[in-house]
């Protein structure tokens, strides 16, 4: 089962690119080849993979989970306030354990109006991540706080090319993959998506798939919100937001569609990869970053586009 | 037989749906070991029934009896879960899973480790005993996506015969099958018959029913007409009297005069009918029959310039016309009423007025503004001349019985002033009463000069109202008929593409 998550034609076009952009933008620029910025890379790209890999739930049950910023910036507000310079690892246990519970919660307050109250996935989501934004903002007015990465070692210890972030991603991903490849809930995610009407009559019960996927959507881009966290060292009140629709098109450059059922954990993860690497590689090859919303934006519509016509053809 | 070999039983089953009675207290038997066909016009009952026995829908009175036992089903997955796999027209599988998993969706096999992982192997093989049964030898990885029509129907029957059935219902499952296909079908069932899997078999193919079934019973408008062996007492001709009933029960009396060809169509094919020759006179009523998938919609949709047409010629009072899109063909005041009045036709959240007056808003037109008064005066002569009940300009048209809604459409057809009506099923699912109405209003239409062409699934329905009818098979026009030689046994056989006299 899994083979056909790591063979199919977006994870294949999606390496090509990558490695494509690799090798140009390193022939154009030294900085980028240095293994200071390969690690930097991949720490970067954290935070976004765990929301591509929670948006891939939303998107397979045939939604969208528009809450991602919402939480994520909920979460290191929550960190900011709960540790300072003299915390200890109890602090941190402590905003790790209240992060998750506050993910399940979110995850469930969604699910719970999609699945059982038939509220529009987009709308929804997009008033509790209105509601998300809002409590950051009344824990945190502005980028304040201090979380030194020495209280938070044991989750984003970085040594050279070693970065402990990375690792809880891999696992992460690779569980995800397991539980989408090889379970039965996980098939039932993907049973769901494609035909609900089918699911229905082979006596899957829908709602609770649906309700279950939302949480695992909260879930992961709450911890991606807790590396998010790590990484800045403070609480921001905003920095989520850019997450939810980053995490979107992560999903979508990696052969996700809206109409659910379609697309693979693998994809999301390189879609993810691929969005860092190409801001990344603009910063190294100088383009201001203003300049580099224009360029994403177009690159993403032909990514799209191209998507779109494939599918129209197969 | 004795009672013990009785499998399942439906008691008074009654449903109604909106504006119509759809089973009127239905009793039905299915005897174990048994192919029991299910035969009846369009709009018999016949999906209804199954549909209520397997709780697709929920039934307004009766009982069900499995096995002696009353059962109540609530879901489809219930009835699946007491042995009874119901295989629908419209397929449920989900395509962008492969085909085993399809076939074994909701019951995977999982390995019995700490964690529960899908047993893959075990779900190759039996996924590869059921569909070698149903005759499809295929990729178990494939997608459903990339399969054909037939194959995708094997693989639901697969899905079905996993759950080892006791009693397994198939709605039209011939339609989309070669006759290679439906020969491997009919072994199946045979061999499911030795197994104690009961059949029961919805067709329209009457020659079906005498190949392979133990017992047919017939329904017609929501009742149950009777249940018989099949055996050498019974022939075919009394199946189809059983079937559609007494003799034609609406017959106008005017004759036509056909001095005034309006339009001629000459070789129309398009993708799916081919080399179409017909014409129509000022003030004919044509009927088209033919079975759901005939063409005869296509047929209607083409000359309304709402089909891509690949070849032939169509003549409206002499000149030719292109019929490339509907506005080009509303122009030539030709206009088409669509069998789907709520998903086609049908602005329902809108008023009656603006759903009357879509068409036409240009005739009160006046420097650019719509002179309202001016067209509400007009609507609502329409409504009174068609009785639209309530005779409301602005009530939302989606809160309108089904025959008033099907008046809605006549009256914008007519305010845009169409000479040519394409009607497509224009009494379906419309109560009794509002059909003989509507009956009225299509013959005085044709005698202020509107020439009709009817389609209809309701065989009485043509016979009475046609001047002549047309009947339709796979995609050709096999005969059209004059009324005084049209009965209903010759254009059945028509129907069922039976051309020998």
């Amino acid at each position: 089962m899994i083979r056909h998550f790591f063979v199919n034609r977006f994870v294949i076009s999606l390496v090509a690119v990558l490695l494509g952009m690799g090798i140009l933008t390193g022939a154009l620029s030294p900085a980028f080849r240095k293994p200071e910025n390969l690690g930097n890379l991949m720490s970067q790209a954290v935070p976004l993979c765990f929301a591509a890999l929670g948006q891939t739930f939303a998107l397979l049950v045939g939604g969208v989970d528009l809450s991602v910023g919402g939480l994520m910036s909920t979460i290191t507000a929550i960190g900011a306030h709960l540790i300072n310079a003299s915390s200890g690892t109890k602090e941190v246990l402590q905003w790790l354990i209240c992060s998750i519970i506050l993910s399940i919660l979110f995850g469930a307050v969604n699910g719970t109006l999609i699945a059982h109250l038939g509220l529009q996935p987009l709308i929804t989501t997009l008033c509790t991540g209105i509601v998300g934004q809002g409590i950051a903002l009344a824990l945190v007015r502005r980028p304040s706080g201090y979380i030194p990465r020495s209280v938070v070692k044991f989750l984003a210890y970085e040594k050279g090319l070693l970065r402990l972030p990375v690792i809880y991603l891999l696992i992460s991903f690779i569980l995800v993959l397991f539980y989408l490849g090889y379970t039965r809930p996980g098939r039932h995610i993907y049973a769901v998506g494609g035909n609900k009407r089918a699911a229905m009559v082979a006596g899957i019960p829908v709602s609770s798939v649906v309700m279950k996927a939302y949480i695992l959507a909260s879930l992961f881009s709450g911890i991606g919100g807790v590396f998010l966290t790590c990484r800045l060292g403070c609480g921001d009140p905003t920095v989520g937001n850019p997450f939810t629709l980053d995490s979107v098109i992560a999903v979508l450059l990696g052969g996700m569609s809206f109409a659910g059922g379609e697309g693979t954990p693998v994809g999301s993860m390189l879609g993810g990869l691929l969005l860092v690497v190409i801001g990344n590689a603009l910063n190294m090859v100088g383009i201001s970053p203003f300049y580099q919303y224009i360029v994403k934006g177009v690159i993403f519509l032909t990514a799209v586009a191209i998507h779109g016509r494939q599918r129209r053809h197969s | 037989m004795s009672k013990a070999n009785v499998v399942l039983q439906l008691r008074g089953i009654k449903k109604r749906f909106p504006g119509v009675q759809a089973l009127k207290g239905v009793d039905f038997d299915l005897y174990e070991n048994e192919i029991h066909a299910l035969v009846g016009e369009n709009g018999a009952g016949k999906t209804t029934l199954m549909n209520v026995l397997t709780g697709v829908t929920r039934k307004d009175a009766g009982e069900i009896l499995f096995k002696g036992k009353k059962i109540e089903i609530r879901h489809p997955s219930q009835a699946r879960a007491l042995g009874i796999a119901y295989v629908t027209q419209e397929l449920s599988l989900c395509e962008n899973l492969s085909v085993m998993e399809n076939v074994v969706l909701g019951m995977e096999p999982v390995s019995k480790r700490l964690v529960k992982t899908i047993a893959w192997g075990e779900v190759k093989r039996k996924a590869q005993d059921v569909l070698a049964k149903v005759g499809l030898k295929i990729d178990l990885q494939r997608r459903v996506r990339e399969l054909s029509l037939p194959d995708r129907y094997k693989v639901e029957l697969a899905k079905a015969l996993f759950i080892k059935p006791k009693v397994l219902i198939l709605d039209e499952p011939t339609v989309a099958f070669s006759a290679a296909d439906v020969q491997h079908l009919f072994n199946l069932l045979r061999l499911l018959r030795r197994e104690g899997c009961s059949t029961v078999f919805i067709t329209h193919h009457i020659e079906e029913v005498f190949e392979l079934a133990d017992r047919v019973s017939v329904l017609r408008d929501g009742c149950l007409v009777g249940t018989r062996k099949v055996d050498s007492s019974l022939t075919s001709g009394e199946l189809i009297k059983m079937m559609t009933g007494k003799e034609s029960f609406y017959t106008r009396s005017k004759g036509n005069k056909r001095d005034k060809e309006i339009l001629r169509v000459e070789g129309l094919t398009t993708k799916v009918i081919s080399d179409i020759n017909m014409n129509l006179f000022e003030g004919e009523i044509l009927g088209v029959a033919g079975l759901a998938g005939a063409g005869r919609t296509e047929l209607l949709e083409a000359l309304f310039g709402a089909r891509r047409i690949v070849k032939g010629k169509i003549y409206i009072n002499g000149k030719i016309v292109k019929p490339q899109s509907p506005s080009i063909m509303i122009k030539q005041k030709v206009c088409y009423v669509p069998e789907d009045r709520r998903k086609k036709g049908l602005f329902l959240s809108l008023s009656v007025s603006r759903n009357i007056g879509v068409l036409s808003m240009d005739q009160h037109v006046r420097y650019g503004l719509l002179l309202e008064r001016d067209e509400r005066r007009t609507i609502k002569q329409y409504i009174d001349q068609l009785r639209i009940v309530p005779p409301s300009l602005d009530r939302a048209v989606a809160l309108l019985s089904g025959g008033n809604q099907q008046k809605v459409l006549l009256a914008r057809a007519l305010k845009s002033g169409a000479k040519i009506l394409l009607l497509n099923d224009p009494t379906r699912g419309i109560d009794v009463g509002a059909k003989f109405e509507l009956y009225d209003f299509i013959h005085n239409l044709t005698q202020r000069g509107i020439s009709i062409i009817l389609v209809s699934s309701d065989l009485d329905e043509l016979l009475g109202l046609s001047d002549r009818i047309a009947v339709m098979y796979q995609g050709r026009m096999v005969a059209i008929l004059e009324r005084t030689e049209a009965t209903k046994e010759i254009v059945l056989r028509y129907m069922f593409g039976n051309t020998e006299k």
